[in-house]
C-alpha cells in the first residue's frame, strides 16, 4: 500500500542496530563508539567490517549505511521504533533456503521465445 | 484517331488495371510475408508501413491498423526503441476512423517496444475481443504469437499449451512451443495427439526461430513420449525457512516478528494461505496485547522520548496492519479471511478494502468526468484507460468477493455504460464499446441486477 513507509525486508536488513552490530539495550555512547570504529575500519578496507549479520543473513556494510544508522539512533523517537523492529537476534550463519529440487519433467521459463520474432531486445 | 480506336485503348487500359489489381490481390500474402520477414526485421519502420498500404485485402476493415502494424513490427526489430517513430506510428493510429484489431495489436507492439509489457499484454487480449470476420487474420496471428511467447517467457506453460494450438490463430512457432511444452511436461494438448520425435522435428523445422528454439527441441526430444497422461508428481518438499518462528515461541513479540519476517521477506509469500495469515494476525494480537506496550513504555522512559508509548504503539500497529493488508493482496487472500481473524487482521482488512474501493472510485470518476465533458482520447488511450479500470475492479472483486462486487457495480454500471454509449453513438468506436457492453452484461448477471441485465442485453444486441 502506498502509505507503507518502508519495505519490510529493508526495514529488517537495514535496521541501524544490525548495521552497527549492537543490541537495542545499548547506550548512546556505544552507538557513537561503534559507529566511529566501523567508519574507520571501512576507510581502511578491513574485511571484518564489510558485512553485518541480520536475522535474514549477512548484508553488505557501507560507510553511508553506518552514518545513516548513527543518525537514526541519535533521535530518541526514531530509535524507539527501530528498537521495536530489532527484537530478533541476528543469525551468525542463517541456513540459506535451497531451491526445491525440480521434478524431472519440469520446464523452465523460455526467455528465447520472445527473441524469435524479435519481440524483445537483447 | 477514330472513336473506335479510342474506345479500344480505354478498354485495354481498364483491362490492364483490373489485371494489376487481381495480380496484387493474388500476391498480397507474399507481400505481407516480405514485409514481416524481410523489411520489418531490418527495422525499416516507414518502408514497412508504406508497403503495407498495398495489402488492401488482408486489412480490408482496418487499413490504418495494417499500416501501423507493419511499422510496429519494424519498430520492435530496431536495436533500440525510437520514440520519434513510435509517436509517428501512434499518429497513424489516431487518424479518423474507428480503431480495428490490427491497430490494437500495433498499439500493443508499440507498448512492448517501450518496455510496457503489462500494457502490451492487455492490448493483445483486447485484440481477441474483435469479431473474427472483421479482424485481420494477420493481426490475430501476431497477437496470439505474442501472447504465447509472453507466456513461455514467464514459464506459464499451461497458457502456451492452450493458445499455441488454437485452430484459427496458431502458427508454426506457437505450435512448436505448445507441442514441445506438452512433451516435456508430459501433459496432453486439447484436441491434439502427442507429437512423435519426427513430428517435433518437423514442427521445429517449420518454426521461424530454429536457432533459438533448438534447446527446447533437445529438451523435448530427451523426454519420453507419453501416450496416456500420468498422475501429477507430488509437490516437492518445502525449502527450509530463512527464519524459524518456533524458536521464539516463548516471546510473543519476537514470535510475531519472526513470523511476519518469514512471510513478508521470503519467496514463500506467494504460498501464503488464509490459515497462515490467520496465524500471523493472531500472533500480532498476542504481541500487542502482551508485553509490547510495557516494553515500549519502559524504553520511552529510558530514552526520554516526547512520543508517548501508546502513540508509538498505535503507529506500529498501523504499520503492521498496512503490511498485513499488502501481504493479503499479494497472496490474493480474500478480505473475509482477514476480517475473520479479528484484531489487527480486521484493521488490515478495512485498510485493504478502502484502498481497493478508492482505486476503482478514482478511475471510475475520471471516466465519468471525461464522458460528461466529452473529452475524448485517441482510441488506443481509451482502451488503456478502460483496461486500467477493469483491472482495478477485477482485483477488488477477487479480494472483496460478492459483497464488494455488489457495492461497486451500480456506480461502475452507470458511468461505464454512459462512457460506452458515448463511444458508440458519437465516436463510432464500436470495437471498443461492444466488449464494454458485453462485460457490463456479465457483471450485471453476476450481481443479479435485473434492470442492468435488460439494458445490457439490448446494448449487446444493438449492433
Amino acid at each position: 500500500m502506498s502509505t507503507t513507509p518502508i519495505d519490510p525486508q529493508r526495514r529488517l536488513a537495514d535496521n541501524p542496530f544490525y548495521v552497527l552490530g549492537l543490541r537495542p539495550e545499548c547506550g548512546r555512547l556505544d552507538v557513537e563508539r561503534e559507529g566511529t570504529k566501523l567508519l574507520g575500519m571501512l576507510e581502511l578496507g578491513l574485511k571484518s567490517a564489510a558485512s553485518y549479520m541480520t536475522p535474514l543473513g549477512p548484508q553488505p556494510r557501507t560507510a553511508d549505511k553506518v552514518r545513516v544508522a548513527m543518525s537514526e539512533l541519535r533521535s530518541p523517537e526514531r530509535r524507539l521504533l527501530h528498537e521495536f523492529w530489532a527484537v530478533l537476534p541476528p543469525r551468525p550463519e542463517p541456513p540459506r533456503p535451497q531451491p526445491p529440487p525440480r521434478p524431472e519433467h519440469d520446464l523452465e521459463a523460455f526467455a528465447a521465445a520472445f527473441t524469435v520474432h524479435g519481440w524483445e531486445r537483447p | 484517331m477514330t472513336l473506335a480506336s479510342l474506345l479500344g485503348v480505354v478498354i485495354l487500359v481498364l483491362a490492364l488495371a483490373a489485371w494489376l489489381v487481381l495480380l496484387l490481390a493474388a500476391l498480397e500474402p507474399l507481400l505481407w510475408l516480405v514485409i514481416r520477414r524481410g523489411v520489418a526485421r531490418l527495422g525499416l519502420v516507414r518502408t514497412a508501413a508504406t508497403l503495407a498500404r498495398l495489402c488492401r485485402g488482408g486489412f480490408e476493415h482496418d487499413r490504418g491498423g495494417g499500416v501501423a502494424l507493419a511499422g510496429a513490427l519494424a519498430l520492435l526489430a530496431r536495436e533500440t526503441h525510437d520514440e520519434r517513430l513510435a509517436t509517428w506510428l501512434e499518429g497513424q493510429l489516431g487518424k479518423p476512423g474507428a480503431l480495428g484489431a490490427a491497430g490494437v495489436v500495433a498499439a500493443g507492439l508499440i507498448a512492448a517496444s517501450r518496455g510496457q509489457r503489462d500494457a502490451a499484454r492487455d492490448l493483445m487480449h483486447n485484440a481477441g475481443s474483435f469479431e473474427a470476420e472483421r479482424a485481420p487474420a494477420a493481426a490475430r496471428v501476431i497477437a496470439n504469437e505474442w501472447l504465447v511467447a509472453d507466456a513461455a517467457s514467464r514459464g506459464d506453460w499451461a497458457t502456451v499449451m492452450r493458445l499455441g494450438v488454437r485452430p484459427d490463430v496458431m502458427s508454426p512457432q506457437t505450435r512448436f512451443l505448445a507441442f514441445a511444452a506438452a512433451r516435456v511436461r508430459r501433459e496432453p494438448l486439447i484436441g491434439e495427439p502427442s507429437a512423435t520425435d519426427a513430428g517435433l522435428r518437423w514442427l521445429w523445422w517449420r518454426s521461424p526461430g530454429r536457432r533459438h528454439n533448438r534447446p527446447l527441441l533437445l529438451q523435448a526430444l530427451a523426454s519420453p513420449r507419453l501416450l496416456h497422461p500420468r498422475k501429477p508428481a507430488p509437490p516437492p518438499a518445502p525449502a527450509a525457512p530463512p527464519i524459524d518462528p518456533a524458536s521464539f515461541a516463548g516471546d510473543p513479540l519476537a514470535y510475531a516478528q519472526a513470523l511476519h519476517a518469514l512471510w513478508t521477506t521470503s519467496e514463500a509469500a506467494t504460498s501464503l494461505s488464509p490459515g497462515h495469515l490467520g496465524e500471523l494476525c493472531k500472533a500480532w494480537d498476542a504481541a500487542f496485547a502482551g508485553p509490547a506496550l510495557a516494553r515500549l513504555g519502559a524504553r520511552a522512559l529510558a530514552l526520554a522520548t516526547v512520543t508517548k508509548a501508546e502513540a508509538a504503539l498505535g503507529q506500529l500497529r498501523r504499520t503492521v496492519a498496512e503490511e498485513l493488508a499488502q501481504l493479503a493482496a499479494r497472496a490474493q487472500i480474500p478480505l473475509a479471511a482477514l476480517l475473520e481473524s479479528g484484531g489487527v487482521g480486521a484493521e488490515a482488512a478495512l485498510l485493504l478494502r478502502a484502498e481497493l474501493l478508492a482505486d476503482v472510485e478514482k478511475q471510475n470518476q475520471a471516466l465519468r468526468q471525461r464522458t460528461v465533458q466529452k473529452r475524448g482520447l485517441p482510441a488506443v488511450e481509451e482502451l488503456r484507460e478502460w483496461n486500467s479500470l477493469r483491472r482495478a475492479y477485477e482485483r477488488a472483486v477477487l479480494l472483496g468477493g460478492i459483497e464488494l462486487r455488489r457495492l461497486m457495480f451500480p456506480d461502475i454500471h452507470l458511468h461505464v455504460c454512459n462512457y460506452a454509449v458515448w463511444l458508440w453513438n458519437e465516436r463510432k468506436e464500436y470495437a471498443i464499446s461492444t466488449p464494454l457492453f458485453r462485460w457490463l452484461l456479465g457483471e450485471a448477471e453476476a450481481v443479479g441486477d435485473e434492470e442492468a441485465i435488460v439494458l445490457q442485453r439490448k446494448n449487446v444486441g444493438a449492433k
